[in-house]
């Protein structure tokens, strides 16, 4: 909590998390919506916004507020699945590499540079446009995880790496404790500011990513989500009818949401370096 | 004796915010040192008591988190007495390398690994001469290293080709390069194997009898001390707690602290362990009351535990902090 | 020689294997995926009306998995893959049938190559040389009105800067063209003319690559030099009274370039990526164009060969950059 306070006097902290705060609310919303979001005409179509309907109408008979908070819900799902998925590979990769060095280390980075120069996010379109109807977003979540880790593992690599040679690691070897565990209990609180800077870049990289694959409509439409929101908005020609509530909800939600996990993940890696802080009272 | 450098008072502590925190290290507190003309004046004392910090509050280096907190530092220049932290930078830099140079600790590292060491000799004689070519300022480089009898071919390297020894060299000759009158030296000898030692120790005695300079040694081994420093000054936790000539210091160290350490030198022959002072170094973020050293020494009593002792001469050239003294 | 061994040999090893492992990749992709592409050709073929008897379906079934390299068991499969790899042939394009996918690859590469090669090259060194100046001269007006500027621009989806930026400057304000690569009927000759109506199309699309691309090395220049600042090398140097101008160049950026070098190999990884979109948006005629038509299309051997191209171009360049990095860096030169 004092934590907290403390980074919530950083205007960029307060205006990410006020932001992720009202787009996890609307979530949460979403659980009591008055209308499935599966099914179409249950309002009346393209109407502007009004008391009855906030955000409007669309073209197929949806309501605009309430579709958005599913898609944010789904959405902010996806991209958490990713993260966690390829935060738990790039940790395992990340230490083990950096640990046990040799064989293991090249290996690894071997592995993690061919993920590197692979054009992955083609073959993620590759995959995606061959099984079109089957990619629902738990799928896509699982995919992107198995994508997403390889930079972050050799960051977190280097600084096992430079970790490794501080004293601490000695003396817990010497003290008999074994190695996974040592690594994990040691390692850890070290490596928890990186681990979540990076997460929060990987999972706006991810809600990106969905995004991108809906508007090249490789996805399943059917389910409401940032990208497949967009996507329905382009595909009835929504900004050429002038619907702007329609378009522009998901576009200005997606630009908040972006902005607002940039700098959350400024603040934090500054709140969390020492050397940048030492620098903003050395100037204070 | 001139005067060359002297501090009044000086106070520069590392101001850091550990989450939310405030904390303070008072890594040099109230500091009054007069460096003279023509010695080696060496500063010695366990790692972490603040002797890189004194030297660079010396030299006006003052990067955040560290603050001058008080007191001033005087440099003796041609006549004229320069209060350090009043000038401008432009002033400040005029000063650096033609009157005061510096060679920091851990020496290895400081040279620009991507460009090959002549660039950094041109790089420091451009800065501060004018009107030369690139090839007359590689010339005077060359000379320089030849009468300080290194091999002028290294300027063609690159720093990682030289060894450790090597580079610390040049970090010597980079530092003379301008015939300095005062040259701040931290720890010019550690990190290197004893041979390569002895060549360094002997490059600085040579550079200080030919040039005449003041050299201020920074090192904690007692040995080097011993051989080249003319005056010592003994730090502990962040204050200078006795100073005297060499002879003076070994032969007749006042303080408990100064005896500790000369007995942790190794005597040839003597197999024993050394005795070191026992107990370990205190925080400088959280300092005992009274004399920092009184947890650790066997002769303190009430006094020591309230009150802190100023450094005061008790016989000519010899200055002591410890309550001991007024004891007598 | 040492160099050789310790250096030079490795990458091409991992060069090789990379490219290896990748092909595979394209290879297995589709044939582990539950969809039949002969089966949905044939699908569709009969949703478009197409009547077919048992024989004539079955010869189809034969020449399309002729076509689609699906015949005979896995490893006679991945045999051939490989060579009609090395002889370029990709088999025909469904959507353009029966163009060679390769003739089409052709037409579009160039575009893609000169647009997004140009503009990443271009950004690098603006993004590096503003990112460094600003990291060493933190304090400086100018360098914090970049990084606010930075920060709007960093997080946009680019899809929605490239909308935008379409949307003012051809379409509010139409000083530019609404999209594509030339004015249509054009003949592309060699004239300043042509040279001009080619600039003033590929404007916008660079532009939009360029704001992009600028701000993200901006950043992360910062970041290093920011680093690097704190490097001994460096605060000896400012010790020194070395001119601020002097560290900043020559000590601070040339070191934080290094790892940029780096960066700029591996963001070439991203280029055909970037194309797409890119060339969605100002239907600009390229790869991009290509690769959606044929996502669209299903056309699976497009798909599949311009993947397989996209491995080889940019495994090859970041090859090509490793190998010239040891140029910048004396470390690796002499070990
Ligand atoms: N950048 C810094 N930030 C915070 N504290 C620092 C910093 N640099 C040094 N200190 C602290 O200041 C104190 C004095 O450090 P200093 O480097 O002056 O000691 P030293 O006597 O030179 O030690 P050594 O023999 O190890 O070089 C130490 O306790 C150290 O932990
Ligand atoms: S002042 Fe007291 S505690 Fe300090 S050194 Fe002297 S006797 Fe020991
Ligand atoms: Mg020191």
């Amino acid at each position: 909590m004092k934590v907290l306070k403390d980074l919530l006097r950083d205007g960029k902290f307060a205006f990410g998390f006020f932001v992720l705060i009202f787009l996890i609310f609307l979530a949460i919303l979403s659980f009591f919506s008055p209308y499935d979001p599966y099914r179409w005409n249950l309002v009346p179509r393209d109407m502007p916004p009004s008391l009855s309907h906030i955000l409007g109408t669309t073209s197929r008979g949806q309501d605009v507020f309430w579709e958005l908070c599913f898609a944010v819900r789904n959405s902010l799902i996806m991209s958490l699945i990713a993260g966690v998925l390829s935060r738990i590979i790039a940790i395992l990769v990340g230490m083990i590499a950096g640990y046990k060095g040799g064989m293991a280390d090249r290996f690894l980075m071997f592995v993690s540079d061919s993920f590197l120069v692979l054009p992955l996010f083609l073959i993620i379109v590759l995959i995606g446009s061959m099984a079109k109807a089957r990619l629902n977003l738990v799928s896509l979540g699982l995919l992107l995880g198995v994508f997403g880790w390889a930079w972050d593992a050799r960051v977190i690599r280097s600084q096992v790496l430079s970790l490794r040679e501080r004293d601490f690691t000695y003396t817990s070897l010497l003290s008999g404790s074994r190695t996974m565990s040592l690594i994990f209990k040691e390692y850890m609180p070290f490596l928890t500011p990186l681990v979540f800077a990076t997460f929060i870049g990987n999972v706006s990289w991810a809600i990106g990513m969905e995004i991108t694959l809906a508007i090249l409509n490789v996805l399943r439409i059917e389910t409401p989500s940032l990208g497949t929101m967009l996507q329905w908005a382009l595909n009835y020609q929504a900004l050429l009818l002038g619907y702007w509530w329609w378009i522009g909800t998901p576009v200005v939600t997606s630009i908040m949401l972006f902005i607002a996990l940039y700098l959350l993940s400024i603040s934090v890696s500054e709140y969390l370096d020492p050397r940048m802080r030492v620098q903003r009272i050395g100037k204070a | 004796m001139q005067m060359v450098i002297s501090t009044r008072e000086l106070k520069s502590y590392y101001v850091l915010d550990v989450f939310g925190k405030g904390k303070v290290i008072k890594a040099v507190d109230d500091v009054n040192i007069d460096v003279r003309e023509n010695e080696i004046y060496g500063i010695a004392g366990e790692s972490g008591c603040g002797k890189s910090t004194l030297l660079k509050a010396i030299f006006g280096i003052m990067d955040p988190p560290l603050r001058l907190t008080a007191g001033k530092v005087l440099y003796f220049h041609k006549e004229q007495v320069y209060d350090l932290y009043s000038l401008n930078s432009e002033a400040r830099r005029n000063l650096r390398w033609k009157f005061i140079s510096y060679v920091p600790q851990g020496s290895m590292n400081v040279l620009n690994p991507v460009v090959k060491i002549k660039e950094t000799f041109k790089d420091f004689l451009d800065s501060h001469l004018k009107g030369k070519t690139k090839s007359q300022y590689y010339e005077m480089a060359k000379e320089h290293l030849a009468s300080l009898g290194l091999p002028p071919k290294i300027l063609e390297a690159y720093p990682h080709q030289l060894s450790g020894g090597m580079r610390q060299r040049v970090t010597i000759a980079l530092a003379t390069l301008l015939n300095p009158k005062i040259i701040i030296a931290d720890e010019p000898t550690t990190a290197l194997d004893v041979v390569t030692q002895r060549g360094v120790i002997q490059l600085l005695r040579d550079i200080q009898s030919t040039l005449m300079n003041t050299i201020v040694l920074v090192t904690h081994d007692m040995g080097v001390q011993a051989t080249m420093s003319t005056r010592i000054a003994v730090m502990y936790a962040g204050r200078i707690i006795e100073e005297a000539p060499t002879k003076k210091l070994f032969q007749d160290p006042k303080h408990p602290y100064t005896g500790y350490l000369i007995h942790s030198l190794p005597k040839f022959g003597d197999k024993s362990r050394r005795d070191s002072a026992p107990g370990s170094p205190p925080s400088l973020a959280a300092l005992p009351l009274g004399c920092a050293f009184h947890p650790r020494c066997p002769y303190a009593f009430e006094r020591c535990k309230s009150q802190t002792p100023t450094l005061k001469s008790y016989e000519p050239d010899h200055k002591v902090a410890c309550w001991l003294m007024e004891e007598r | 020689m040492n160099f050789v061994k310790r250096y030079l040999l490795p990458r091409l090893i991992i060069y090789f294997l990379v490219i290896f492992i990748g092909i595979t990749t394209v290879f297995i992709i589709p044939r582990l995926l539950p969809t039949d592409p002969v089966l949905q050709t044939i699908t569709r073929l009969r949703a478009q009306g197409a009547y077919m008897d048992p024989e004539s379906t079955q010869r189809t079934i034969e020449t399309l998995q002729e076509l689609f390299g699906l015949k005979g068991s896995l490893s006679d499969q991945y045999l051939r893959f490989w060579q009609r790899l090395f002889k370029g042939d990709f088999g025909p394009s469904f959507f353009q049938f029966p163009t060679p996918v390769i003739t089409l690859i052709k037409q579009s590469l160039p575009w893609t190559a000169a647009l997004l090669l140009t503009t990443t090259l271009v950004s690098w060194f603006l993004g590096n040389i503003l990112g460094g100046f600003a990291g060493y001269f933190s304090n400086q007006r100018w360098g914090r009105f970049l990084d606010y500027f930075a920060m709007v621009i960093r997080p946009m989806p680019y899809y929605i800067l490239a909308l935008g930026l379409l949307i003012l400057l051809a379409y509010i304000f139409p000083i530019f063209p609404l999209g594509g690569g030339y004015t249509i009927g054009m003949r592309l000759t060699w004239s300043l003319n042509t040279l001009l109506t080619l600039l003033r199309h590929a404007f916008l699309p660079a532009l939009s690559l360029l704001l992009i691309g600028t701000f993200v090395w901006f950043q992360a220049m910062k970041l290093v030099v920011q680093s690097v600042k704190n490097d001994d090398f460096v605060k000896y140097a400012e010790a020194g009274g070395i001119r601020l101008n002097k560290i900043a160049t020559k000590y601070v950026i040339k070191n934080a370039m290094l790892p940029q070098i780096t960066g700029l190999a591996l963001s070439l990884g991203q280029i055909f990526s970037g194309a797409l979109i890119t060339e969605i948006v100002f239907s600009y005629p390229g790869l991009g164009t290509l690769l959606y038509n044929a996502i669209f299309t299903g056309d699976y051997n497009l798909l599949m060969g311009i993947t397989a191209i996209s491995i080889l171009v940019v495994t090859t360049s970041i090859l090509v950059i490793d190998l010239l990095y040891p140029l910048f860096d004396p470390r690796v030169r002499y070990k």
